[in-house]
């Protein structure tokens, strides 16, 4: 072939490869940060993402809600119907699998300043304050928590592994699976969905959970972390805490705070492990602003394993009882199951 | 700005293409070299202006300096000044090398041994100095010797600053590049070259974007983050640095043969299968060969070379090898990499002067774990993370705690799964099997549709993977 043909034809078929899969990768959206409907039957289902944070801060950016729910990924499963009983406007669900404290407070801040958020409630998990788990947040300069962030838009055009995940998404709507995200309220579905709770038998469902311990969370993360078992550890995690609680305060917005409930097993493995002197001086931190619920205790809901779709992970419908003891609905109230956390109260 | 970037790739390069022809077909020469200058120093500039003044300076010092010694050359052989202004010469590039490259080497290591506490100079190393420093000393030794001709200065300049071997070379020679940029038969449009230039680009850019910054993340994850490592993947930590740098390397050489073909300026070849070799020296006519070069003119030959006697021959030798390592980085662990490859060549000719021979699969075997080991010594920031790496790979203890079959069990420390062990076995026969991009340079390349397809493939993998910015590993040397 003439060399001038040659130079003519790679650049055209390269030209044609690029734009079709950018275009393709645009259309499918896998990530959710473009917030075009487009052939909404073969995208609706998105459940190939590869950053939760990214994808829930979009697709929450694009509902525009009135009331946040945000948390890591015990907040994530809770049903934002639960919610919507006790509040004005539309919720969503901004739990972030994984989220430490200093992801929360930029969500927080971006949907306050930025969109019309009136409420925020913030569900605290004490992995979340660990140092392993707090990053740079003040600094929001080019980052999607500014104003426009090329690199998430690239990222969810370029690359062969969005080619794939295009391709997956594709497959998963033809198919039409059910996603696990509800992305019109941000839902995670997976505790409530979770399929072989429904099908398995008790014994398997509980072996399941109780197989995890006593090594459970024995990781950088979370209980294999040296520099955590120094109580002082969070301190960074509590004054990010105290921000959000100023923030809230200074933009008029109101803020409602609660421990999440852990597998009560949990709780040996923190005091087994070392962690029970961080672990003290966090709830002797949290009862200080005098307004936190705890649901982070042995009690009757967190000793019952039923109650849970793994060791990490409680069913979704533990929110019903977690936000009528917050606002105090006492139809569906359990007895020993959430209190006010109040300083000088043991 | 990055060979690997959307704004070298779609703005600098077509547009510094097409205007040096425009200028060209406008019969403007002297205004199409001086675009071609003016746009290589724009590249320069492009991560930090701060320098440019220095590259400036070092490019018009070098260049006056240069014409003198001809100039001297030709006027009196004898003369003492001449022999002066050369050693002023080379050592105003090596004390500029030295200042910026090795200043805090020096006082971390006066600290260490006299006990005091001079303060770091914290010095930003100009980016492509240890590049350009080379290039211009061979030009000023030549010149020395009357190997050079009085060029006109925007040839010159042109010569020191082509962007395309500007920051990491290859290490050109003043003989091979300024005939070919005074040459009027490459003023002209030539779509063979534009052509195996747009072939060999592609070549690169994928080994760059594709495979090289694949491994980099298991490389990192193994040598700077994780604190303890199992056998497996210690060795997966050391083999895909291995291949990583040489991805990177090769990839970022193959982009300038690419990108100066394009303005029909041929680079010299940098590597040519160079993990394929059968011994240490073998490897070093194949590994940075420009280097290889001028350590072996500039250095190694003015110190006598093999011609004295065998001491001094590995003498020689040794000394070469470990100003090489330190050319490479300020630090004991370059020195310590260079003294191995010393050692390994010196080891070698003993070897060959016995007359002994070997199998050559176990010769390769030999000479490629020599190499890759020696990497580790190469890459590691500190000691201890050399001796954490290789106390994995040959821990016995490491071999028999080993528990689970599984690749992401096995690789936990590197973040490493299947696609991990399953890339190294496609790499080595990538690199042990295939033919080198280099191969394609140097013979007669016949344009088809099937090999046009597939160098549109490699340009929509690449282009769709470049997104995360990534530098090449030689821009720290």
């Amino acid at each position: 072939m003439p060399n001038k043909r040659w130079i003519q034809f790679i650049f055209t078929v390269a030209f044609i490869g690029i734009v079709a899969i950018i275009l393709f990768n645009y259309l499918m959206n896998p990530y959710h940060v473009f917030s075009h409907n487009y052939l909404k039957e073969y995208n609706h289902v998105k459940d190939n993402l590869v950053d939760d944070e990214m994808s829930k801060f979009y697709a929450a950016k694009d509902a525009n809600p009135d009331v946040i729910l945000v948390g890591s990924s015990r907040v994530e499963h809770i049903n934002p119907k639960y919610l919507e009983a006790y509040t004005q406007g539309k919720v969503y669900n901004l739990g972030v699998k994984g989220s430490g404290l200093s992801t929360q407070y930029k969500l927080i801040k971006y949907f306050i300043t930025k969109q019309k958020v009136k409420t925020v409630i913030l569900g605290l998990d004490f992995y979340a304050f660990s140092p392993a788990n707090i990053g740079s947040y003040k600094d929001t300069g080019n980052t999607r928590y500014d104003n426009y962030f090329l690199d998430d838009y690239l990222k969810s055009v370029l690359s062969f592994r969005t080619f794939r995940k295009s391709l997956l998404t594709l497959k998963d709507n033809l198919k039409h699976k059910e996603g696990r995200i509800v992305w019109e309220n941000g839902w995670d579905t997976y505790s409530h969905e979770y399929p072989m709770i429904q099908t398995q038998s008790d014994e398997w469902h509980l072996n399941k959970i109780d197989s995890t311990f006593p090594n459970f969370g024995i990781n950088q993360k979370f209980f294999g972390n040296e520099s955590f078992k120094n109580p002082h550890s969070i301190d960074k995690g509590l004054e990010i805490l105290s921000e959000i609680v100023a923030l809230c305060q200074q933009n008029n917005v109101e803020l409602k705070l609660f421990t999440t409930p852990l597998y009560y097993k949990v709780y040996d493995v923190i005091t087994g492990n070392g962690y029970a002197n961080t672990y003290n001086y966090w709830k002797q931190s949290l009862s200080k602003y005098n307004m936190i619920y705890d649901f982070n205790y042995k009690n009757s809901v967190t000793q019952n394993y039923k109650n849970y779709v793994d060791s990490s992970h409680f069913k979704a419908n533990l929110g019903e009882y977690i936000f009528a003891k917050m606002y105090g609905n006492t139809d569906k109230t359990i007895e020993d199951f959430g209190k006010l956390l109040q300083e000088n109260l043991q | 700005m990055l060979f690997n970037s959307y704004e070298f790739i779609f703005a600098f390069l077509p547009i510094s293409f097409f205007l040096y022809f425009y200028l060209l077909h406008k019969r403007l020469i002297i205004g199409a070299k001086g675009f071609l200058v003016f746009v290589s120093l724009f590249f320069y500039s492009w991560w930090n202006i701060t320098y440019l003044p220095l590259i400036l300076m070092s490019m018009l010092f070098n260049y006056v300096l240069g014409n003198s010694l001809t100039k001297k050359y030709n006027d009196s052989k004898t003369s003492v000044s001449h022999k002066s202004l050369l050693t002023i010469g080379i050592a105003a590039n090596l004390g500029l090398l030295g200042y910026f490259k090795y200043a805090d080497f020096f006082i971390e290591n006066v600290n260490l041994v006299a006990n005091s506490s001079i303060e770091p100079l914290n010095l930003v190393l100009p980016l492509a100095i240890s590049f350009f420093t080379f290039q211009q000393i061979a030009y000023l030794v030549d010149s020395y010797k009357g190997e050079t001709k009085e060029y006109d200065f925007l040839n010159y300049a042109l010569f020191v600053t082509f962007f395309p071997q500007l920051i990491a070379g290859p290490i050109v020679h003043h003989k091979e590049m300024m005939p070919q940029f005074a040459s009027k038969w490459n003023l002209v449009k030539k779509y063979k070259n534009i052509a195996l230039g747009l072939f060999i680009f592609s070549i690169g850019l994928f080994k760059k974007v594709v495979i090289a910054d694949t491994f980099s993340v298991w490389a990192t994850n193994g040598f700077d983050t994780a604190t303890t490592l199992n056998l497996v993947e210690a060795w997966a930590t050391s083999l895909s640095y291995t291949f990583q740098l040489y991805f990177d390397f090769s990839g970022y050489t193959d982009m300038a043969i690419g990108a100066a073909l394009l303005f029909n300026i041929k680079l010299p070849i940098n590597f040519n299968s160079p993990y394929k070799a059968l011994n240490i020296q073998d490897f070093w006519r194949r590994w940075h060969i420009t280097l290889s070069r001028f350590l072996r003119d500039y250095i190694y030959i003015p110190l006598g070379g093999n011609k004295i006697s065998s001491f001094r021959t590995y003498s020689n030798l040794l000394a070469t090898f470990v100003i090489g390592g330190l050319w490479h980085g300020a630090g004991w662990t370059f020195v310590f990499w260079g003294f191995l490859h010393g050692m390994a060549l010196i080891i070698h000719r003993v070897w060959q002067s016995l007359g002994l021979k070997m199998w050559n699969w176990l010769a390769w075997l030999i000479t490629f774990n020599f190499v890759n080991v020696a990497w580790v010594f190469f890459r590691a920031k500190e000691w201890d993370d050399a001796i954490k790496i290789l106390g994995a790979m040959f821990g016995i203890s490491n071999m028999i705690s080993i528990q689970s079959y599984k690749a992401k069990e096995l690789l936990v420390h590197i973040e490493g799964n299947d696609k991990t062990l399953g890339l190294l076995v496609v790499t080595m026969i990538i690199v042990f099997f295939f033919k080198n991009s280099c191969s394609y340079y140097q013979t007669k390349l016949v344009f088809t549709y099937k090999n046009g397809f597939f160098i549109a493939f490699l340009y929509i993998i690449s282009v769709l993977e470049m997104y995360k910015v990534s530098e090449f590993l030689y821009f720290n040397f």
